[in-house]
């Protein structure tokens, strides 16, 4: 027991007492500082403690990076509203393949000073819902960016305020109510958050209140996010109820505590029902969400993620899950998304802003068919004229035909599928004004044979509905889909004042390859008064489009006009007036 | 303080720690002085820094109040009593000495102390008292051993002395209170057979009398063999701590509620009214043996100050060996378990804060060992780690340590942590383990404790006078 009395000789028990007790003051220290620097708790312990002394300097990048981020957008434009997704920030030594939440302190600074020095500024989801809805690039900044976190860490929060301070950017963070409310040093609590929120650098928003969690409920089968699963014996009405009063939950909280009205939803692990095991959590969870909450994210689509933009889905815009990427790392992503983000934004029609008065002038000139109750197939007419339909748009390829037919001064009558409108409807404003005429292709362009009378005419009118909300027009011309069932759909349209539109020149161009082929078969049918089908949409169209302008050249040099559908039937009809006279 | 031999007091000398391990010739140079207050201010600054990191916990603790009430009622209720404790402790400032030097009886009663006893009676008469106002009454309680032979042995060399002695063993209680009686001056002081005093401690014990209220006085207690080992050293820096903060603290509102036997003094007006009931005592049907200061100080406290004196300081033999350290304690948690009771039901005419502290200081025991277990076992398994819990722990031992590193200067400071870990590990768990044998009254060190009253009585001493009337 007495340690001192066997080790040290008498005279230098004093002297080994003094020495030790002054050693011990130091020594007695490493406990402590191993607990604050190697513990994950201790340290987040003296974040809290070195932060609030000072806060820590944000390095810059350095010359080379910040040239590099200057340049990388100069002559890349940013299509749309890169959205990123982080969880936390640690040390380095806490990042790596197996630790893919983690992004380093050093990176994350250097990805948002690249933001910063590529001329980004932070918007908040608000701001990203009224862009998506409206379509209105003059709302946002040159370069929007959205920056989300999921999950409401201590060590994001902690570590992301000051870099985002500095580089004057700000920040979404995802709160789960009940993390908030744990005595979990891991999470950010609520007297915490309420803190975060009133210094006006991060938005709070929903992330459920206690649904964040992975279930290993039934055994040999791989756990699931507890938002998508259904309790033992749970009917979908219940399962709507309570993940219902669990959002609403969680708002409540976060109003409670500062974080005024959340708009935004995170799905917990990005599952937003991919991975349900019961049929019909999808629908069930969007029905909950819709009247919830304006916009709700995830992280599907890692690979080709690209920027949100008008027309995609709001309850479900895609983040990009941040790794622990250097500046130069950081911006080859951005680049590869802002590129694959043009050609999205071209073929959504976005590329171009045309004004009310311009569609309102076009509605006032449209021609539209008088109406008939036979399906016209062709017009019996000796002018070189014809009428070039498509079906199965809008698609990407739209926007490539108006192209083509603007070039060749020519029109094209569009059997849009209601469906696909939400997504694209610029390109049905750009229809109108440069003349082509927008038709009804019936909502989802579904096997007609399938159908009840009432579902075929809820898809008609509903479709013209969608036209109409995005434009100042009403289609009158309709077709039955694979013309199939054409004497019901007929009677159908007739009653909501459409004529039913067939053709009488098919090339099949939807199962070809070769646009030559294409072309030939089009060139060699072609008489006057001819109603052309083509498919701008349904599969891969390239061909078609290639085929077009190779037509179009073709009819012009045999002296044809290629005019719409409506304007074709209204000539015939003048035709037979005149002759009837 | 219940004494238990540990070792013979002649064989120590008192020694200051702060400069044992310094050469002589050090000592009072200009670097030594300049190298003592940059430690010491050292020791500040770590304490200071530490005390930040508690102050951000705080921040946890709050949140978690809503989480784990219990829990964290408790640990905020504990904070808060330690932190007063440590508050009022400065507070405190020794009652001068400005020459009032009453009658004192000094009372020793010993139990086969033949090795101890004639030093401890020339140590006191060596004292820097007026010797016609010091009297010195031994009471040997039917020791087996040749105690009472060097009893009279110190008396022939000092014909002032009172030797006692009980024919058969009666118990320290008797001892004392025979002792009390054959006393004749208007302070009775008490001394440990294994204490020795500071020269001067008399004269300071006796300056608190002058104010006419105070009833009692306890000097300070160091630790005489505190180099011997870990477990001594570990006793020093409890005893200072415990002595300077929780005497000192109460002693602002005249409640200190133990006055220990190591070395102190009462009113003889204030003994004689109680004297009976304290011989007397019974606890659940069994007559009370030990704690008899705690007992005796509370009897007092009732009706009376009672201060501490930290300029009287004696210096006292602790064990050195943790069984007989184990227990001690044990005796004295009993002893505490039987007072708390006593004291409740009195000091919340005191001070409230007195009182507040006197009761927050009875109830923290019984719900240590449960918080201990939450702490440790159900936050590990639940969200949190016991880390946190253990880290905070420690963080408050370094701090109770480093108090004792800057007041004192010593190196036995870091004793201090051994000393909570010890206190963590192993005494927290005492209190319900001494309610549970609380009827074993046995000493534990002692061969034998009380044979009952009655019996032969010799006397040997100058003035022979016939025991006080019972009141």
């Amino acid at each position: 027991m007495s340690y001192t009395h066997r080790l040290v000789p008498p005279r230098l028990r004093g002297t080994f007492e003094l020495v030790l007790g002054l050693l011990m003051i130091p020594l007695s220290l490493v406990p402590i500082g191993l607990y604050l620097t190697k513990t994950p708790e201790g340290y987040l312990m003296y974040l809290r403690g070195r932060y609030a002394l000072a806060a820590p300097a944000t390095p810059g990048l350095d010359r080379a990076d910040r040239a590099y981020a200057a340049a990388a957008f100069r002559r890349l434009p940013v299509d749309g509203v890169p959205v990123l997704v982080y969880h936390g920030i640690g040390r380095t030594w806490e990042t790596g393949p197996d630790r893919p939440f983690v992004v380093s302190r050093a990176h994350f600074a250097a990805q948002m000073r690249t933001l910063q020095d590529a001329g980004f500024h932070a918007i908040d989801s608000a701001d990203l819902v009224r862009f998506i809805r409206t379509g209105d690039r003059s709302l946002l900044p040159r370069r929007p960016v959205l920056i989300t976190f999921d999950d409401g860490r201590t060590d994001a929060m902690l570590e992301a305020t000051p870099i985002l301070r500095a580089t004057h950017l700000s920040a979404s963070m995802f709160v789960t109510g009940a993390d908030a409310s744990s005595a979990s040093i891991y999470y950010a609590n609520w007297s915490e958050l309420n803190r975060y929120a009133d210094d006006g650098i991060w938005q709070l928003e929903n992330q459920t209140y206690d649904l964040h969690r992975m279930v290993d409920d039934v055994k040999g089968v791989a756990p699931i996010s507890e938002l998508v699963r259904l309790q033992p014996h749970e009917q979908l009405a219940h399962y709507r109820a309570r993940i219902a009063a669990d959002i609403d939950r969680n708002a409540r909280a976060i109003a409670a505590h500062g974080g005024g009205v959340s708009t935004a939803f995170s799905y917990p692990f990005g599952d937003w029902g991919q991975h349900a095991r019961a049929p019909g959590v999808v629908e069930a969870l969007r029905q909950v969400l819709r009247p919830r909450v304006q916009i709700a994210f995830d992280e599907d689509h890692q690979s080709g993620w690209r920027f949100a933009m008008p027309g995609d889905d709001l309850l479900h815009v895609h983040r990009l899950e941040m790794r622990d990427w250097t500046a130069t790392e950081f911006i080859a992503r951005l680049q590869a998304a802002a590129r694959l983000s043009q050609t999205t934004y071209r073929e959504r029609g976005l590329d171009v802003q045309i004004p009310r008065s311009t569609l309102v002038a076009a509605a006032v000139t449209a021609s539209c068919a008088p109406s008939s109750s036979e399906p016209v197939s062709s017009v019996a007419t000796h002018a070189k004229v014809v009428a070039f339909s498509f079906n199965g748009g809008l698609s990407p390829y739209t926007p490539q035909i108006l192209d083509v037919l603007a070039a060749n001064r020519a029109h094209g009558t569009f059997f849009v599928l209601g469906q696909t409108v939400p997504e694209r409807s610029p390109v049905l404003e750009r229809m109108l004004a440069s003349g082509d005429e927008i038709a009804n292709g019936m909502w989802t362009g579904r096997h007609p044979a399938a159908l009840t009378q009432a579902e075929i005419e809820l898809e008609l009118k509903r479709t013209n509905a969608e036209v109409q909300s995005v434009v100042p027009f009403r289609p009158c011309l309709t077709r039955p889909p694979y013309n199939e069932d054409r004497a019901r759909i007929t009677r159908i349209a007739r009653r909501l004042d459409m004529t039913t539109a067939l053709w009488s020149i098919d090339p099949h161009d939807q199962s070809l390859t070769d646009p030559a082929v294409i072309a030939r078969r089009v060139l060699r049918k072609i008489t006057p008064g001819a109603i052309v089908l083509l498919h701008d949409g349904g599969s891969r169209r390239w061909a078609t489009v290639q085929a077009l302008p190779r037509i179009l050249a073709a009819l012009q040099q045999r002296g044809y006009r290629v005019v719409t559908v409506s304007e074709l039937l209204t000539r015939s009809w003048s035709t037979s007036q005149a002759a009837g006279r | 303080m219940n004494s238990t031999t540990a070792g013979d007091p002649s064989k120590f000398q008192p020694f200051d720690e702060a400069v044992r391990g310094v050469p002589e010739s050090l000592r009072n140079s200009l670097f030594f002085r300049v190298a003592t207050r940059a430690v010491q201010f050292s020791c500040i600054v770590y304490a200071a820094f530490l005390i930040y990191w508690v102050w951000l916990a705080k921040d946890f603790t709050t949140v978690l109040l809503l989480h784990d009430p219990v829990f964290y009622t408790y640990s905020i209720l504990v904070t808060g009593y330690v932190c007063l404790r440590f508050l009022l402790a400065p507070l405190y400032r020794p009652t001068p000495d400005v020459g009032y030097r009453p009658q004192v009886s000094i009372v020793i009663p010993a139990f086969n102390e033949e090795g101890a006893i004639e030093q401890t009676i020339e140590a006191i008469l060596a004292s820097l008292y007026p010797p016609e106002k010091l009297d010195v009454v031994v009471v040997d309680d039917g020791s087996t051993d040749s105690t009472w032979d060097r009893m009279l042995a110190a008396q022939e060399r000092n014909p002032s002395v009172v030797c006692v002695r009980f024919d058969k063993n009666r118990g320290k209680r008797a001892a004392m209170a025979e002792g009390i009686r054959r006393a004749t001056a208007e302070i009775c002081a008490f001394v440990d057979s294994d204490s020795v005093l500071e020269p001067d401690a008399l004269a300071r014990i006796v300056a608190d009398f002058g104010d006419p209220r105070v009833g009692a006085v306890v000097g300070h207690a160091d630790v005489l063999n505190k180099t011997s080992n870990w477990l001594t050293r570990m006793q020093q820096v409890r005893y200072y701590v415990a002595f300077r903060v929780i005497k000192g603290s109460e002693s602002l509102f005249g409640a200190v509620t133990c006055a220990s036997g190591c070395f102190s003094a009462y009113r003889r007006d204030a003994l004689l009214a109680i004297l009976d009931k304290f011989e007397n005592q019974h606890f659940l049907g069994r007559q009370s043996t030990f704690g008899d200061d705690r007992a005796l100080t509370n009897y007092v406290l009732r009706n009376w100050r009672v201060m501490y004196q930290s300029r009287a300081i004696s210096h006292t033999i602790v064990p050195e060996h943790l069984r007989q350290f184990g227990r001690q304690q044990l005796r004295w948690k009993k002893s505490w378990l039987r007072e708390s009771i006593h004291v409740s039901r009195f000091i919340w005419r005191k001070h409230p804060l007195a009182a507040a502290m006197t009761y927050a200081g009875v109830l923290f025991p019984w719900v240590a060992p449960a918080v201990l277990v939450h702490s440790l076992y159900f936050r590990a398994l639940g969200n949190g780690s016991p880390l946190f819990y253990l880290m905070g722990a420690y963080v408050m031992a370094v701090l109770y340590s480093l108090y004792y590193a800057v007041v004192r200067k010593s190196p036995l400071w870091w004793h201090g942590v051994t000393f909570v870990a010890i206190y963590m590990a192993f005494l927290v768990w005492q209190t319900y383990y001494a309610l549970l044998t609380i009827r074993n009254t046995s000493w534990g060190t002692r061969a034998s404790t009380h044979g009952g009253g009655g019996g032969v009585v010799t006397v040997v001493g100058p003035a022979v006078l016939p025991p006080e009337p019972l009141l």
